[in-house]
């Protein structure tokens, strides 16, 4: 164990890139932290290591890590509890609306809120009441409440 | 000396191509990726990581709800007032890919849209009708715009006209002409007022008038019924008196009425301030009854013989 400045400046500097990526999450910082962290260990194993191979091995290490993350870690992310933010057309999956302008021809109209959308499904006049079961980019498809 | 600057600058390539590697998309943005500027897939919210160089972000759209503010602009309507009108208008992307490549700028776009159909809705109506109709404007409006953006991933939730403003002398004379209005429903209900007024106190006088007219009716018949009445008890105590002196005997009326007679004068007699006396309108009246009495006693004389009645004082002369 020698506690010479190389050591000390990797540790320093893994510190550094974790608290930077704390202060601003960017998650970039963070693979850079690890990767210092573990050079650190590797400067205290092998302390005859030149600095040009310190650097690269903190480079390498660094996309080393990303991969590590993404081959064991991905799955288990916890997932958000509300997958449908941003995406309005799929809210409205489920929804019971009444055809303010009937099907014909496989496409129709319907008024939910404030807006306006266009629906695809069977022959329907209007002011059937219709079921939204999916989305079509930006059409809803719907069936006929039973 | 040369390593170390290798060493520098293999940190900065790495930490570099580190950063085009790993991205994190916020939550409320999409971003498109392209290989070699050609668009392939969208990225949603969360952590990514793309190769470098090969692939890159294209652009970043927000995929939240916004809201435009709609300049102020002159539109003429059918009848040819200029009026100022604003809106406000919110949409929402609902395709990051169209909202990125179908269309260049947007926010213009969409702009420029509301702004000539909003010409449009108003232009076929004339003013009182843009000023009262906003939601009818709105809809249409609505309606053409979320038409024409579909191609470009948008969803346009609503449009609504902030504000109508008719120019300021058009602002006056509609003031004055509600005013006249208002004076004019104001004169008419006054006079309805004094009308209803009148024909309500005509009515009262009417009615008053019947009611009393009944009153009399009313009465006559009351006082007709007891006059009536009257007489039938008078016929009746006649019927009476007379069955009693056809029974028995007319001296027994004639006792009576000496003794009311004398009683009279007796009152008379008492009374406090006798300035004068009536006497009975026909003296004979005095005599007749004295005559009566006479009978009387002469009967009693004749059936048992005992002295002389005696005669009921003749009445007190006045002193005056």
């Amino acid at each position: 164990m020698s506690w010479n400045w190389q050591t000390v400046t990797w540790a320093a500097i893994a510190l550094l890139l974790f608290a930077a990526e704390a202060m601003a999450p960017g998650a970039f910082m963070l693979w850079l932290g690890l990767a210092a962290a573990v050079v650190f260990g590797l400067v205290l194993v092998f302390p005859g290591l030149t600095v040009l191979a310190q650097v690269a091995a903190f480079v390498l290490l660094s996309f080393v890590s990303i991969q590590v993350y993404r081959t064991w870690f991905r799955g288990r992310e916890r997932q958000s509890d509300r997958p449908l933010l941003n995406r309005r057309a799929d809210q409205l999956v489920g929804r019971v609306v009444t055809l303010e302008r009937g099907i014909v021809q496989g496409s129709g109209r319907v008024q939910i809120a404030d807006a306006y959308w266009d629906v695809t499904g069977p022959e329907l006049p209007a002011g059937a009441a219709v079921r939204v079961i999916g989305t079509d980019g930006m059409t809803l498809r719907v069936e006929a409440v039973t | 000396m040369g390593a170390t600057l290798l060493a520098a600058v293999l940190v900065f390539a790495g930490v570099v191509l580190l950063f085009k590697t790993v991205r994190m998309v916020p939550q409320g943005y999409q971003w498109t990726v392209e290989r070699f500027g050609r668009y392939t897939h969208t990225m949603d919210p969360g952590l990514h990581f793309l190769i470098p160089v090969i692939y890159g972000v294209g652009r970043k759209i927000n995929m939240m709800e916004q809201v435009l503010e709609v300049p102020s602009q002159d539109v003429i309507t059918k009848d040819n007032a200029v009026v100022k009108v604003d809106g406000i208008v919110f949409f929402q992307v609902q395709d990051a890919a169209k909202a990125a490549y179908e269309v260049a700028t947007l926010e213009i776009a969409i702009l420029n849209l509301v702004m000539t159909n909003i010409r449009t809705a108003i232009g076929s109506m004339d003013l009182d009708e843009s000023l009262s109709k906003r939601d009818e404007i709105n809809t249409k409006v609505l309606n053409a715009v979320d038409a024409a953006t579909h191609p470009w991933g948008l969803k346009v939730n609503r449009i609504e006209l902030k504000d109508i403003q008719p120019p300021r002398d058009l602002v006056d004379s509609m003031a004055r002409q509600m005013k006249a209005e208002r004076e004019k429903r104001a004169n008419i209900l006054e006079a309805e007022g004094f009308r209803q007024a009148a024909i309500l106190k005509a009515e009262g006088e009417k009615q008053s008038v019947i009611l009393e007219a009944e009153g009399e009716k009313e009465a006559a018949f009351r006082q007709a019924e007891a006059r009536e009445r009257l007489a039938q008890a008078e016929a009746k105590a006649t019927e009476v008196v007379s069955n009693a002196i056809a029974q028995g005997n007319v001296q027994a009326i004639n006792y009576f009425i000496a003794q009311k007679y004398i009683e009279a004068f007796k009152s008379l007699a008492e009374a406090p301030n006798q300035k004068f006396v009536m006497m009975p309108m026909e003296s004979a009246g005095i005599i007749g009854s004295l005559a009566g009495i006479g009978e009387l006693a002469k009967e009693a004389l004749e059936r048992q013989p005992s002295p002389a009645p005696a005669t009921p004082p003749l009445p007190p002369r006045s002193g005056g």
